[in-house]
């Protein structure tokens, strides 16, 4: 293989085994296990008692309203109220949520840790550049998609700026960084040492209060935080603190925990959690969740935040979503880190080498389990030798008209005076163009007058009118005819290789058979038919691609390039003449001969190993060294070198991106 | 989650029915999950004096996500409000928070027609009204500014 395209397997590169450290089963009840469900029963009779006669009379009343109205419009009609239980008002929440269970159980912690241990450091030593907490460095972190080079510039630079541009309170720094804890599960001591008042309290921290004044206080953070809350709120301590979610008192079990000191709303820890559970298995973010307050920006999600809210991690499933959709948002936003594209693979690749591959742009990776993809398209399969925008630009040209096209190309003719796309669907040979007027032969393309009464036969297709028309039209033509060339050739080699697993079945066949017939030969001298099919696999995929760029590969603009050009497209053919001929080879071949082509056939793979192997060196170091130029007829956004590689963005699934908006029409 | 959603709209509707904020009045709240709320329309605007009905209905993950907000026929003319009873208001979808209350929403959706200097119809209101199936959730808002 040449060096300048990068392979795994690499050091990231942890396979999800069976989740075995996640012992959550049976726990599903947790989730909002506030242990006042009697309550609620009475409260539902409470309110019956209370309101029902009220109720009564506003139904009457209404009825009467509306019998009024009678005469006009009806403004709803009585039975509205009757059907109410019938009335059939769409489910929510029924389809297409994600269970947490079913989260839970398709995330592969193991190599989370690897990846929190290289977020915690890199924190780590930004907090210490920089004098602030680890809580408000996270937060940077994530708002500049953990480049830390560019925050360090910017933070330099302008450091209210970095505060303003990520939403979080402007802090002075001072002092050392506080909690030298870079674990998430940070412990109860920790939390109390945060508070104290040496040290510079993280403006976006999340602060326990105590309900109520004469509460004992169960556990020391609670110690920590009453002190603070008496000399700071005591004139609420008479009423106690109502959570804006529930709009309960808050208890010592489920304290009130308030956002920021900037914003003061305040919600129990049950809320808190509901909240973010939530957020995290509906949206799958941990960094873009603002306190709940109505159009409060505040960021929440910190570990220091998160071991409050879950109770020093003690609500294991919170942690552990949190803990998963930091990683996720590590490894979305890092693009030489990435999921393996194919389905049901857990692993994750990191190509480390994607910077220096970046001169050249088809960074290839293969996972644990032999999974090959493209991290920078992350699409399956390799599509070497083509660039990553060609490959690109060409999928989105296949799936957006090649039917179209194909349907065009069989059955429409161009006007020879507007080019405009004409289909004849009956009548004489007498066209007319709807557009321009121009009269025309379907048959010849020549114009019509030369005709005169031969409606139905013409004979004037060699005529020089005709001829030029002809010429003229087929410009463009041409260019349809370029396009369905190239794509007929990798449509055939895709439709090969999807046939690849049947002709692995009928080869294992075959050699059982062989084996049958013949005591003295053995399954490890069959082997060679298994290689054939797989280097017959690569060889396909080599070649589809590479008629890919051909296609895009502008000859007529450089003149120098038309040696290797020349040179790519004899590799190309030599290539495809011999890997046709070993599956014909091996498809057409009695079994019972099979066995005696065995030197031939191991001969052809050698060959059309090295002849695949040329054909990417050499077509690899062309594109290094910018030799070919490509044609922009499909708009494709690219200039040379480096820029092009940053036109094509790694596919952005994030969740939703947020809009400020006000209220208003669609 | 059925506790929580519960045992909050029983606080919201005595809050309700102790202070109930002016021009709002619930006719009826039998089912827990589905208030009919009247709405008398602010003085000094275009739709003072009028009348309207809107139906609110809890999801099962109230208060995490906002209820279902719409006008029982025939809805007021306004640019962000549909024929079919449908109200284009970012709180109802975006904005929404857990932190916000029903009343919260109500006065918004009354601030909103408030502001309005001229009744119309929104644009494409007689597709989107024959399209669009009883929930306004399955339709994906945009919002644009709220002076139009």
């Amino acid at each position: 293989m040449p060096s300048n395209y990068a392979t795994g397997p690499n050091e990231a590169e942890i396979t999800h085994n069976d989740g075995s450290d996640i012992d959550m089963e049976g726990d599903d009840s947790f989730l909002y296990s506030s242990g006042n469900e009697g309550c609620e029963e009475d409260d539902y009779l409470d309110y019956d008692e209370e309101d029902d006669a009220q109720y009564s009379n506003t139904r009457h009343s209404i009825t009467a309203a509306s019998s009024q109205t009678a005469g006009g419009t009806q403004l709803y009609s009585e039975d509205y109220y009757e059907e109410d239980d019938e009335y059939d008002y769409p489910v929510l929440n029924e389809v297409g949520k994600p269970k947490l269970q079913e989260i839970l159980d398709s995330t592969s912690f193991s190599f989370t840790e690897l990846v929190t241990k290289r977020q915690d450091s890199k924190i780590q030593e930004i907090s210490t550049l920089f004098s602030l907490p680890i809580d408000i460095i996270e937060i940077f972190l994530r708002k500049y998609k953990w480049k830390h080079e560019k925050l360090i510039e910017d933070y330099m630079d302008n450091p209210e700026g970095t505060f303003k541009k990520t939403g979080v309170p402007y802090l002075n720094p001072t002092g050392p960084p506080p909690s030298s804890s870079s674990s998430i599960t940070t412990t109860t001591t920790t939390i109390s040492g945060e508070f104290d008042p040496h040290l510079p309290t993280p403006s976006i921290s999340l602060k326990v209060l105590a309900p109520s004044s004469n509460s004992s206080s169960s556990s020391s953070t609670s110690v920590a935080l009453n002190t603070r809350r008496k000399s700071k709120q005591a004139a609420n301590s008479d009423e106690g603190l109502v959570c804006q979610i529930c709009m309960d008192e808050c208890t010592d079990e489920n304290p009130a925990i308030v956002s920021s000191q900037s914003c003061s709303h305040l919600f129990c820890r049950d809320c808190w959690t509901g909240y973010l559970m939530n957020k995290f298995i509906e949206e799958n973010e941990s960094w873009n969740i603002s306190c709940p307050g109505f159009r409060c920006d505040i960021p929440i999600c910190t570990p220091y935040n998160m071991s409050l809210i879950s109770n020093g991690g003690k609500n294991t499933d919170l942690d552990k979503l949190y803990l998963r959709a930091r990683v996720w948002n590590y490894i979305k936003q890092n693009k030489h880190i990435a999921f393996c594209v194919h389905e049901g693979c857990g692993c994750v690749v990191e190509c480390n080498d994607y910077n220096s591959t970046l001169q050249f742009p088809i960074p290839i990776v293969t996972c644990r389990e032999n999974h090959v993809f493209c991290i920078r398209c992350e699409v399956a399969n390799t599509h070497l030798p083509c660039p990553c925008y060609l490959a690109q630009a060409w999928r989105d040209k296949c799936t957006n008209d090649s039917e179209t096209v194909n349907y065009i190309a069989a059955n429409t003719k161009e006007c020879p005076s507007c080019k405009e796309t004409i289909e004849k669907n009956g009548g004489c040979n007498h066209m007319t163009c709807r557009k321009c007027k121009h009269e025309w032969c379907w048959i010849c393309k020549g114009p019509w007058s030369e005709h005169g009464q031969n409606y139905y036969n013409c004979t004037r297709f060699n005529e020089s009118e005709s001829q030029a028309a002809r010429d003229a039209t087929s410009e463009s033509r041409r260019e349809l005819e370029r396009y369905l060339h190239y794509n007929n050739h990798f449509v055939n080699h895709e439709l090969s290789i999807k046939k690849t697993a049947k002709l692995h079945i009928t080869i294992k066949h075959q050699i059982q058979e062989m084996q049958r017939a013949d005591d003295s030969v053995s399954f490890h001298d069959c082997q060679f038919l298994t290689e054939a099919v797989d280097v017959l696999r690569d060889c396909r995929e080599t070649l589809m691609w590479s008629f890919v760029l051909a296609y895009y590969m502008d000859r007529s603009v450089t003149g120098k390039s038309d040696n290797q050009a020349e040179i790519f497209e004899q590799n190309q053919v030599n290539l495809n003449f011999h890997v046709e001929e070993l599956a014909n080879m091996i498809e057409n071949t009695k079994p019972q001969k099979i066995h005696s082509l065995k030197m031939e056939i191991m001969t052809k793979i050698g060959y059309v190993r090295t002849r695949r192997e040329t054909l990417l060196k050499d077509t690899l170091e062309s594109l290094q060294k910018d030799v070919w130029s490509f044609r922009n007829s499909d708009n494709i956004q690219f200039g040379d070198g480096k820029n092009t590689l940053q036109n094509i963005q790694k596919p952005d699934t994030s969740a939703v991106a947020r809009k400020s908006m006000a209220n208003a029409s669609p | 989650m059925d506790v929580i959603r519960n045992r909050r709209l029983l606080k919201e509707l005595k809050a309700f029915k102790k202070n109930p904020p002016s021009n709002f009045k619930i006719l009826h709240a039998n089912n827990i999950h589905r208030w009919i709320v009247e709405m008398t329309c602010a003085n000094n605007t275009i739709y003072q004096g009028e009348k309207y009905k809107l139906e609110v209905r809890f999801s099962e993950s109230y208060p995490t996500e906002a209820p279902e907000v719409v006008f029982i026929k025939p809805a007021p003319i306004n640019p962000h409000i549909y024929s079919n009873g449908h109200i284009c208001i970012s709180i109802l979808s975006i904005e929404w928070t857990p932190a916000l209350t029903t009343e919260a929403l109500l006065v918004s959706i009354l601030s909103m027609m408030s502001d309005c200097k001229k009744k119309k119809r929104p644009q494409g209101d007689e597709d989107y009204s024959r399209r669009a199936g009883p929930s306004p959730r399955g339709t994906k808002w945009d919002f644009h500014d709220g002076n139009v």
